[in-house]
Order: structure tokens, then C-alpha cells, then sequence
């Protein structure tokens, strides 16, 4: 009888009514937690969302096992399936989860199918391995656990979960790509956003559920299906997101608004409705975890100022290792698109705030001018947050992002063209000048003077540089490699030195042993001192350092400087008084 | 590792058989302080007397977790712990675990001294800040004093003395105004502070290594509020301490090379100490390895030296008299020292430890030897020790032997304990050797080894010809450099002859011995078809002769070169080795020249033949009317390469008359042969 009920409900997959009558036999269908009775041609059925949140069936023939495809003792069950049209559109992308019965058995989920296919041939994760992953720690408290996810069987393609992003330009679209694309993701542009509901939404085997990694004013949600609730746990996609391990990632409802037939793979067109729970588990077959729970976000806000006027965006994103600072990245890119421009002249200053839950936070400034200097600007905010993201200190653990981005629609850039100091020879203790001679872009080239106090014990020949604060930077990377840092304020004390183009940088340098002590300078120590902290029976504590940084001094631009020259002075003795 | 091999190498004292007979028994005698100054003790002490006696015993007192010890200081009860690389303080008192009272944003605190209020100053870098930490921890900056270190903090009356660092300075600081006593740019920094009399002083230390001579050398001035002149520039590069008795100043100054990159060894550091007097004059009182981290006045010395490099506490008198090494600290790199309730504390350099002395000896303790070394595998013979040994104490000794240099696994265990002087030393034959004397007391008394002396014998091992080369001497007898003085006369003609000769060779050869054994030689020749060999020279003592070969047999001849040890050990154990020489020709005689003439017309053909016993005729010559230079001429068969040979010549144009035509050949040895001959030109 279920047969004949199945091949009407392939006819149609627009009959509501019976598929909600079918829900309502199969609910209380049993689990199959052994699979080991299926036998080639048996038949069965599934479910899943095609259209709006109604949950239709279809057919399901089992062909085989296909055993050991990628892990031992990873089986997987080889179908075809047909109904809801799939025999013209293949398997669709987003019916990841659907579970499928076979005598009301619970078997498993769609997870695997064939590009290129030219009828619904696809794999089956078997439901004992998807109730593992539902089996898990869904607390939220897990550490994170990082699982590297093997790779799909050879020939077959993960169905993949397409990531419905709303709210986002192309600019912004083509940066997401290009930062999610790496880990297995697909942005794809779709209508309407999320609302948070404390309301239960009804998941059942076959709703559309999404994966929220980001929302607010901007919404970026993988979309499958639920496979198996028990409780306020449940199981879906029947294989991982991005294999992550432990995550704690908002579950959303979704609303399916057609199938899209493709002749690689059709997809299925869907938004994120409402947060109704928390993803705990992204594992290899399968997402598992809890309605009724918040996962806990981290919240960014982006103001962006423009000649005439400021707005501002706020932001959740999903907390995770690897892919936090990506979606911050996409964040600020979207704002700044919203707001003012992605592409063209430009001139972008980036203020990053951080704040951290022990009360700690950082400040981070950089300025960007030129055509794609909004890019850059969020392509390198990533740099810091990432540090910090991925830092692996137990007691680093980022609260808040805030994000003050000016835009001003002019190049403002000038070359460092030249520099001389007023005299040759200094005594210590004195003041030098460093006249620096500036071109700008389209306009008037001029000289700045920078007065640098020439410290009293110096003496010798010492090298004079001057560049912008990004070369500056660089200068102090080269004199004194970094290190992995060896705790959280070393991070941050690092994060913190400035780099700005737009800062005039002239620093004094001269040949000097000193150390490097837990990321602590100690210039020239007496030698018994430097022969102690040197002793060959550590290493990694202690760095030796060959030159030192006699004096330096910064002076703000308006521009983005390029270019840098090193002028050499003698230093006389001031000699010996009081 | 190599490190470790170059440090332990140093140790190994090298026996001088330069002047001994490897065969005959030598005995070593160490009754000298430096006989036992590189040895390494616990609970024994080493006088000036050279005597081996009880000592305090080092004794673990605390570990506070930290990367090393920078500074410790005690107040009453209170013991203050500055660390590195964390920067911490720590206060500890007597059956307590360190207490840590202030955790700084810093990397070190090297300055700590008592505050009034039972709390502390302790000074910091890099940052070069003064805090002043409550005994309740409450924490307070006192001063930023612009320096990146500072070194050294002393109460002077109502305020406080800075000494810091990079910039050199010494700031006064009291009732919240600081005032600058010292300021130097041509010193690093300024890294102690002393008070001698009515005067203050500051010992200070270069920046690093600037190649300035007068930024490479540390000095001593005397400062005070109004002025402050320099009292003494070193040849060293860092006062490490100074240390006031009344109106004398004791400094202890150091050199320290910079650990190898690489990770090799490096020089080791040297200190000096010098006492200088109210006068200004300055004089050193002792020098040695290492550098002084601690240096202070107990009851039981006048002056109490703290070293690392090796770790050791010293004692001296003012003078720098009756010295006594007072403990071996093996197990620490002592960076700071000072006196804890009587009790010497030492903090440690590479670690969060610190040890401590009691003042009194112990009821035991051993002295190690470093590694003795005979040269070569030997026997090792009788040990015998003087000492005295008051009733109800004992000294003992125990050796052990070896090959390598370093006392490893490979080396013999330590025998067991010899109780009677004398006895003989039980570990096997071996060339290196160390010996352990262990010293038993009590409370009240123990006993003094005054004394150690053993003795051993090289195995003979035999000597080694390793070369022996020959040739025809051509030398200049007046040219400098040794002349070989008696050539053998090989075969009975004793007339000498000066060394100009063409008939002399140089026979040369190079010999050694393992045991340094002064060696003689024979010498023996064996003539062309000569089955044994002739001696010609016996109990020569250099390695060189020139021989004149004029009376010998011409043709191929080989020398035998024989060396023997035999002089400096009994018949029984002499041993020899020879060396045979490649044949070469003993050729005193000129080649025969023998010339035909005959008239071509007007032109004269002269043929020649030579013809040379031993060695090839090498080439030959002509002269007409006994000109000087006549043209050399042609082989007949294109080389004079072999015994005979010959050659043609034409001469034309000759003027009518009388004329006399030389020939000349000679062979490889030069000896030249001459025939002439007489023509009539019509």
C-alpha cells in the first residue's frame, strides 16, 4: 500500500495534503539502527521540502552498499531516487538531511549525489552514524575540536549545503567567495533575512533547516534538511558543513522558495526564517543540535562615515576557529558597499576595536587609499582578528567587534621623495632635523621637518630611516623577528605596534647587541648579564638582537605614503658630566 | 655537548714526561692550593695551605617556580626574592613556602632593598621603574627613572641611591623630588653602589661591545651630591660588586665574552677583586675564572666571594691572604648571594632555586681530583696521603680509571674505599685517573688531608719511523740551520771531509714515540747484490745525517734506518722500529767519453761515446780551443737517458791550424768525464 501511496506522491510533489498525511503515518516510524536487513531492490520513500515548508515524499529504490568509500567502516547506501521531478533535475542541493524509510524504518539520509547525472542516483549516510553525531556533547560547552573532514568518495560529490547570503552586494559576494569557496562553502544570493523567535519552530524529519553563520544586516545560511528530532536534539544534512568538530552555531527555520535545475547539480532557492536553536556538532555525517537554546554569537558593529552622513550595521556571527574572521571580513565589506563604494577612488581609515571578556581590548588603525582600497581595508582587518581568532590562548576569548570606517572618495597618496638631515655630524644629547621632502598625487609637493632628539649616550655612525609606518614596521620586523608570541598580552602588545601609511616615520638605528626577553626589549645589558641570558642551554626564551633603536619619531600625513630612504650621521660623544 | 668536552678537557691535568723516563715509576705529589683548585668538592673546603678539610654543605632551601634568580636580599627574618624572566617578587621566611607578593609587568628585578616600613624597593627593567611593595603586597611606583635597568637601590639616610642603566645614571631620590648625582655617556651602565667612608661609589660596566676603548673599559667613580671624579679605570669591562669595610672599597670586576652564537664554547669569563684604599691606590687581591655575583662580609670571613662559571664561594682575608675555597656549588649558577639568618644564600642564575650554607662544617664531605692524565695507558702504582685525623675521625680514598678524558660509563667504578696511606691503587690500568678523598667528622672537629701523592708508569709502547727520504746534498755548509754533525763513514774511511763534496747525500728521517721516549738510531746500507745489510752507524741522536759516499761501492744501494727506545727503558721492555729505504745510486765516477775524428772535406766530423757504471749519462758538451761556454750537443738517439749513449758533431770553417776539441758528459750525479783530442787544419 505504501508502494502505490509513493508512486502517486512522486506524481505531484505539490500534494500537501498527502504528504502531511504521510508525516503523520511515518512520525512514528521506528530507527534503523542496524541497516543490515536492506536488501537490493527493496523500496522505501523520503522527505523533504521543495516548495514554501511544506514537507513532500519521494521514492526511494535501494541499488546497494557502497562500502568503505572513504573511511573504514564509513558504508554508505547507494539509491536512486525518484518523484517531486528529480528525475529531471538529479538530486538538489539543499536535500541534504532528507531522511528516507524503508518499511517504516528510518534508514538514513540523502547526502551524496553525481554531477552531471542524468537520473537521482545518490549515497545515503545510514541513520546509526548520523544518531553518533546526535549522541554528542549539544551543550555548547565543548571545547572547540577541530576534525579534519575526510574526503568525499572518489566520483561522488557531497551534496553540498549552498550558503543563501542576503543583504550583500556583488563586491561583497565575490570577497565571500573568494574567502568561503577554500572551505568547501557556496555563497549563493537569495531574498529576506531572519528574525530571532523564542517560538519553537516545527522541525520534523523533512523541514528545511538552515546553518546561520551570520546575521543582523547581513544574512549568510546554509540550508538542509532535518533528518531525525528526538526531543529538543536533532540530526540533519547527513554530512558535515565544514567538518569542524564542536561549533555552536545558530539553527535557523527556512523557507524554500523553488528548485533551481542546474545540469552540473539543481539546488534548491531558500532563506533563513527564524532562529529556533544551536548547531553543536558539525561532524562527518551529519549536524546535530538543540532547539530551544541560544548559540552564543559574537556581535560586530560597523559604523561607516561618509562626506554625508554615517551609518551603521550590526552584525552576529558565528563563532568559530576558522572561518570568524572571514565572516567579519564579509561584514565590513558589505558595509562599506552599502554605504559607500566597493570599487573606484578612494581613500578608506579603518578603526578596529576589539574587546575582549577579561576586560582587555584592542585598538588597531590603518589607512587605505587607491581603487580597491575598501578591499583592502577588509581584507587586512582580518589580519588582527584572525590573530587573535585563532590565537589558541586559553585566556583570549573576543566579546566584541566594533568597526569605525571613514570613506573618502579622493586619493589622498604621496612618495617620500627624498630626505636630508641639517648636519652631518650631531652631538649626543642634541636635536637633529630631518627635512623630508613630500610629492603628493595631484598636488603641490612639500617639505616636512621632524625634529629627532639624538639621546645622550649614543655615539658613533648611526643609520637615519625614514619611510611611512608600514616600512617602519617592517624595519622592526627585520631587526628583531617575532617570534610566536608567548601569551595573550604579547599578542596584543604586538597587534597594538602601529603601522599606519599615513604616519611619517624617522628612527635613529645603530649596531648594538642587546636581547629579547618574553617579548621585552633589553638593549645593550652589561656582559655578565648578556652571557647568563644567552647560555646555550635554552632556546626560544631568548632572542639575540643586533641592532638598536636609538630614537624614533612619528608625525601624521594626510596621505598614504610610499617610498623610504636611510640617511647615515655621525654622533659625537657628549662625554662624561652631570 | 662540545661545550660540556672543552670545559671538562680544561680540567684534566697533563703529566710533564719531557723530563722523566716513561719506564721509570712517576709520583705526583698535590699539596697546593692549586693542586686542588680544580677539583670539585661537597662539604670539603680547600685552604691556602693546600689542606682538604670539613666544609659547610650546600643544601636546597626553596624554588620559586621562576625562569632565575636576579637578586636576593634579607631584612630580619625576611628573605626577598627578585626573578627573571617573569619579573616577580617573592618573600620568604623560615618553614614557608616563597611567598609571592608582587607579579610586575617587567622582565627582571635586579634591585631589591629594605624600605623602613617592612616592605621593599625592588627595581626593574626594561622599563627601569622603582617600586616600593608593601610587606602586604600593596604596590607602589616610586620612580621611572628614563633607564631601560636599574641595578642597584641603597638607603641613604632619608632617601634612596638608583643606580640604572642604559642611560648610565644615579639618581638621589627623597621626599618625592629626584635629583641626578651621576650621569654618564661614556658608561653603559652604572651597576653597583657602595659607601666607603664619607664617599659614595659606583661601579659601572660598558654597553655592550662598542669597540670605543674608552667605552670598552669599566670604572669606578666616587659621587656625591656636589661632584663626583673618577677614581679607577679598569682593564676589565664590569664592576659586578662592590663591597665597603669602613674607608676600604673591595670591587670585583669581570670580562665577559659572549656565549658562541653556534653554540660552541667561548672564552671563559675572568674576574678579578681589588681593595682600594682611602688613598685612592688600588690592588688586586685575587684573580681567577669566573665572575663575582656575590661579595660580602660574614663572621667567619672578611671577605666571602661568590663566583659562577664554575659556581664556588671563596673566602679571603683583606689582603687577599689565607684564601680558602669554602664550597664547589655544582649544582647551581649562583647570580645573586647575601646573608640570610647566618646562613650564606645563593639564588640561582638558570633556575627559580636557592641554596644555602650553614655557617658550620659538616660531618662529611668528598673532594673529586680533576681527571689526571699519565699521556699514555699506563700501571698505576701506590697512593699515599698525609692527614691528620684526630680520634673518631677518618679519611678515606677512593680512585677510579679510564681512557677517555671525560669519567663516563667507560670508566672504571669507583674502587673501594683504601683506608691505609700507601696502598696501592686498586683501578685498572688505564691512562686517566681520578681520585675521591672523603672525610668523615664530627660537629666538633675533623680531619685535615695535608697531602696526596700516587704514582704510575707509562706501558712502553714502541717508537714509529714514519718517513725516510735520501738525497744527494747540495746545500751550502754556511747556509743557516742545523748541519747533520757526523756522517757515517761508511766503510772505514774515517777522514772527514767538508760537506761541500759532490759525493755527499742527506739522509733524512721522521720518528716519534708514544711514550715521549728520547730515541736512538742504527743506521745499515746494503750495496747492489748484497743479501745483509752492513752497520754503519750506531747511537745517533738526531733524525738526519750527511754521508759522504766517496769511498763507498758504487750501484745501487738502500739504507735501514733502526730506532729504539732503548735508553730510557730496561733491556726487557725496549722496543724498536725500522725503515727501509728505496734503492738509489752511489755514482762517485765521471762517464767515459771516447771521440773519433775524421775529416769530411773541409769539415771536421766528430763522433763521441759515453758510457757511466752506475747512472744514466744525463748530458754532454764540447768546446773548441778551450772556449768557456761550448755548445751542448744532441743525443744520438735524441735522449740522454741511459748508461751509454753517443753523439756527432760537425765542425766547419775551421781556421788552418792547431786546435784543441773537448768533450764533457757527466751523470746524474754530476760527475763529469772529459776527453779531448787534437786536430791539424790544413
Amino acid at each position: 500500500m505504501q508502494d502505490n501511496q509513493l508512486q502517486k506522491a512522486t506524481r505531484s510533489r505539490g500534494r500537501a495534503l498527502f504528504g502531511l498525511c504521510l508525516w503523520g503515518l511515518l512520525r512514528a516510524a521506528d530507527v534503523d539502527a542496524s541497516g543490515t536487513e536492506l536488501e537490493p531492490g527493496m523500496h522505501g520513500y523520503g522527505l523533504t521540502v521543495m516548495e514554501g515548508t511544506r514537507i513532500d515524499t519521494f521514492g526511494v529504490q535501494i541499488l546497494g552498499w557502497e562500502r568503505n568509500g572513504a573511511l573504514p567502516g564509513r558504508d554508505r547506501i547507494l539509491v536512486r531516487l525518484s518523484g517531486l521531478g528529480l528525475e529531471e533535475s538529479g538530486i538538489v542541493l539543499g536535500m541534504s538531511g532528507s531522511p528516507v524509510y524503508v518499511d517504516d524504518r528510518l534508514i538514513g539520509a540523502v547526502a551524496y549525489g553525481w554531477s552531471f547525472a542524468n537520473e537521482p542516483v545518490g549515497l545515503l549516510t545510514p541513520i546509526e552514524e548520523m544518531l553518533e553525531v546526535m549522541d554528542r556533547d549539544l551543550s555548547g560547552d565543548s571545547p572547540p575540536a577541530d576534525v579534519a573532514a575526510p574526503t568525499t568518495e572518489p566520483g561522488w560529490r557531497r551534496l553540498g549545503s549552498p550558503l543563501w547570503v542576503s543583504g550583500a552586494g556583488p563586491e561583497t559576494m565575490r570577497l565571500l567567495t573568494d574567502l568561503l569557496s577554500p572551505i568547501g562553502l557556496q555563497p549563493l544570493a537569495a531574498s529576506g533575512g531572519t528574525e530571532q523567535s523564542d517560538t519553537v519552530a516545527p522541525l520534523m524529519p523533512g523541514s528545511a533547516v538552515g546553518i546561520q553563520l551570520v546575521g543582523g544586516d547581513l544574512s549568510i545560511t546554509g540550508i538542509g534538511t532535518v533528518t531525525h528530532v528526538d526531543g529538543n536534539r536533532l540530526v540533519a544534512f547527513a554530512h558535515d558543513l565544514v567538518g569542524s568538530g564542536a561549533i555552536d552555531v545558530p539553527f535557523t527555520t527556512a523557507n524554500i522558495h523553488g528548485i533551481l535545475s542546474n545540469q552540473s547539480s539543481s539546488f534548491k532557492l531558500g532563506s533563513a526564517t527564524a532562529v529556533v536553536g544551536a548547531a553543536r556538532q558539525d561532524r562527518y555525517s551529519g549536524v546535530a543540535g538543540v532547539t530551544h537554546e541560544r548559540a552564543r554569537t559574537l556581535p560586530m558593529a560597523v559604523d561607516v562615515q561618509t562626506a554625508t552622513m554615517t551609518n551603521q550595521f550590526s552584525f552576529d556571527l558565528a563563532r568559530h576557529r576558522f572561518y570568524t574572521t572571514s565572516l567579519a571580513q564579509v561584514a565590513l565589506m558589505r558595509s562599506m558597499e552599502s554605504a559607500a563604494k566597493a570599487l573606484g577612488d578612494a581613500s578608506v581609515s579603518v578603526t578596529l576595536e576589539v574587546e575582549l571578556d577579561d576586560g582587555r581590548s584592542l585598538s588597531w588603525q590603518r589607512v587605505y587609499t587607491g581603487l580597491n582600497a575598501p578591499i583592502s581595508a577588509a581584507l587586512e582587518v582580518g589580519r588582527p582578528l584572525r590573530a587573535l581568532v585563532q590565537s589558541g590562548f586559553e585566556d583570549l576569548e573576543v566579546m566584541r567587534i566594533r568597526t569605525q570606517v571613514s570613506v573618502d572618495e579622493r586619493i589622498h597618496t604621496a612618495r617620500v621623495d627624498g630626505a636630508r638631515l641639517d648636519r652631518a655630524t650631531v652631538e649626543a644629547g642634541s636635536v637633529a632635523h630631518v627635512t623630508v621632502h613630500l610629492t603628493p598625487f595631484q598636488a603641490s609637493p612639500h617639505d616636512v621637518v621632524i625634529p629627532i632628539g639624538i639621546p645622550a649616550d649614543a655615539v658613533g655612525t648611526v643609520r637615519v630611516q625614514i619611510g611611512s609606518g608600514r616600512a617602519a614596521a617592517e624595519w622592526e620586523q627585520s631587526r628583531w623577528p617575532q617570534t610566536a608570541p608567548g601569551n595573550s598580552d604579547e599578542l596584543l602588545q604586538r597587534l597594538r605596534q602601529p603601522a599606519r601609511d599615513d604616519e611619517l616615520v624617522v628612527e635613529l638605528v645603530t649596531e648594538a647587541p642587546g636581547l629579547a626577553v618574553g617579548g621585552r626589549e633589553l638593549p645593550t645589558p652589561p656582559p655578565s648579564v648578556h652571557r647568563l641570558l644567552t647560555e646555550t642551554h635554552a632556546s626560544g626564551f631568548v632572542q639575540p638582537l643586533a641592532l638598536k633603536v636609538l630614537a624614533r619619531q612619528r608625525r601624521a600625513t594626510d596621505y598614504v605614503l610610499q617610498g623610504e630612504h636611510v640617511l647615515t650621521v655621525n654622533i659625537t660623544a657628549k662625554g662624561t658630566h652631570r | 655537548m662540545k661545550g660540556d668536552l672543552l670545559a671538562l678537557a680544561a680540567l684534566v691535568s697533563i703529566w710533564d714526561f719531557s723530563t722523566a723516563l716513561a719506564v721509570e715509576p712517576v709520583t705526583r705529589h698535590h699539596g697546593r692550593y692549586e693542586d686542588f683548585a680544580e677539583g670539585t668538592s661537597l662539604g670539603v673546603a680547600v685552604d691556602d695551605e693546600g689542606r682538604l678539610t670539613l666544609a659547610p654543605v650546600p643544601t636546597a632551601l626553596t624554588e620559586t617556580g621562576s625562569q632565575r634568580i636576579w637578586k636576593v636580599t634579607a631584612t630580619g627574618e625576611v628573605l626577598w626574592i627578585g626573578t627573571g624572566d617573569d619579573g616577580k617578587l617573592y618573600r620568604l621566611q623560615e618553614g614557608d613556602e616563597p611567598q609571592l607578593l608582587f607579579d610586575s609587568p617587567e622582565v627582571s628585578l635586579h634591585a631589591l632593598t629594605a624600605a623602613r616600613d617592612g616592605g621593599v624597593y625592588a627595581g626593574s627593567s626594561p622599563d627601569g621603574i622603582l617600586y616600593h611593595v608593601g610587606g602586604d603586597g600593596a604596590v607602589e611606583t616610586v620612580a621611572r627613572t628614563e633607564s631601560r635597568y636599574v641595578w642597584d637601590v641603597v638607603a641613604d639616610g632619608k632617601g634612596l641611591l638608583v643606580a640604572t642603566g642604559a642611560p648610565a645614571r644615579v639618581l638621589h631620590l627623597e621626599g618625592g623630588e629626584t635629583e641626578t648625582w651621576f650621569e654618564s655617556t661614556t658608561d653603559g651602565h652604572v651597576r653597583c653602589l657602595a659607601r666607603a667612608g664619607s664617599h659614595w661609589y659606583v661601579g659601572t660596566a660598558v654597553a655592550g661591545k662598542s669597540g670605543d676603548d674608552a667605552a670598552s673599559r669599566a670604572r669606578i667613580y666616587e659621587v656625591d651630591s656636589e661632584s663626583n671624579r673618577l677614581l679607577l679605570e679598569t682593564e676589565y669591562e664590569e664592576i659586578t660588586q662592590l663591597l665597603a669595610r669602613g674607608d676600604t672599597l673591595f670591587a670585583a670586576m669581570t670580562t665577559a665574552p659572549a656565549v658562541n652564537e653556534a653554540g660552541g664554547g667561548s672564552a671563559e669569563p675572568v674576574s678579578a677583586l681589588l681593595r682600594i684604599g682611602p688613598d685612592g691606590g688600588a690592588y688586586p687581591i685575587w684573580q681567577g675564572v669566573g665572575i663575582v655575583v656575590g661579595l660580602l662580609a660574614t663572621a667567619e670571613s672578611p671577605l666571602t666571594v661568590v663566583l659562577r662559571e664554575p659556581g664556588r664561594v671563596l673566602r679571603l682575608d683583606t689582603d687577599g691572604g689565607n684564601r680558602q675555597r669554602l664550597a664547589h656549588l655544582d649544582s647551581l649558577v649562583p647570580n645573586s648571594a647575601t646573608l640570610w639568618r647566618g646562613h650564606l644564600v645563593v639564588g640561582d642564575g638558570r633556575s627559580g632555586r636557592l641554596a644555602r650554607l650553614t655557617p658550620a662544617p659538616g660531618d662529611s664531605g668528598w673532594f673529586e681530583s680533576q681527571v689526571e692524565d699519565l699521556g699514555a695507558h699506563g700501571q698505576w702504582g701506590a697512593i699515599e696521603w698525609e692527614a691528620d685525623t684526630p680520634r673518631g675521625t677518618l679519611v678515606r680514598l677512593h680512585t677510579r680509571t679510564g681512557n677517555g678524558v671525560v669519567p663516563d660509563d667507560s670508566w672504571s667504578r669507583w674502587s673501594e674505599p683504601l683506608e691505609e696511606s700507601g696502598a696501592r691503587i686498586p683501578s685498572p690500568a688505564a691512562r686517566y685517573l681520578q681520585y675521591r678523598v672523603v672525610l668523615s667528622g664530627d660537629e666538633d672537629r675533623g680531619p685535615a688531608v695535608r697531602r696526596i701523592s700516587f704514582t704510575a708508569r707509562q706501558t712502553n709502547l714502541p717508537p714509529r719511523i714514519e718517513s725516510l727520504t735520501t738525497f744527494a746534498y747540495r746545500g751550502n755548509p754556511q747556509a743557516p740551520g742545523p748541519l747533520p754533525p757526523q756522517p757515517p763513514n761508511g766503510g772505514g774511511n774515517s777522514s772527514f771531509r767538508l760537506p761541500q763534496s759532490k759525493s755527499l747525500r742527506l739522509v733524512r728521517w721522521k720518528a716519534s714515540d708514544a711514550n715521549d721516549d728520547g730515541l736512538r738510531y742504527r743506521i745499515y746500507l746494503r750495496g747492489e747484490g748484497q743479501q745483509t745489510w752492513k752497520l754503519v752507524e750506531e747511537d745517533v741522536e738526531l733524525s738526519s745525517v750527511i754521508w759522504d759516499t766517496e769511498s763507498m761501492p758504487e750501484g745501487m744501494t738502500q739504507l735501514r734506518i733502526v730506532a729504539s727506545d732503548a735508553e730510557h727503558n730496561p733491556a726487557s721492555r725496549a722496543l724498536e722500529d725500522e725503515y727501509v729505504s728505496e734503492p738509489f745510486p752511489i755514482d762517485n765516477s765521471p762517464p767515459v767519453v771516447g771521440l773519433r775524428v775524421r775529416q769530411d772535406g773541409a769539415v771536421t766530423v766528430i763522433e763521441a761515446s759515453f758510457a757511466d757504471q752506475v747512472s744514466a749519462v744525463r748530458g754532454a758538451g764540447y768546446s773548441v780551443d778551450y772556449e768557456d761556454h761550448g755548445p751542448r750537443l744532441a743525443a744520438g738517439d735524441g735522449l740522454f737517458d741511459s748508461r751509454t749513449e753517443q753523439a756527432v758533431f760537425r765542425l766547419e770553417n775551421l781556421a788552418p791550424g792547431e786546435h784543441v776539441i773537448s768533450v764533457q758528459a757527466w751523470d746524474q750525479l754530476d760527475n763529469v768525464g772529459v776527453a779531448r783530442v787534437m786536430i791539424d787544419v790544413e
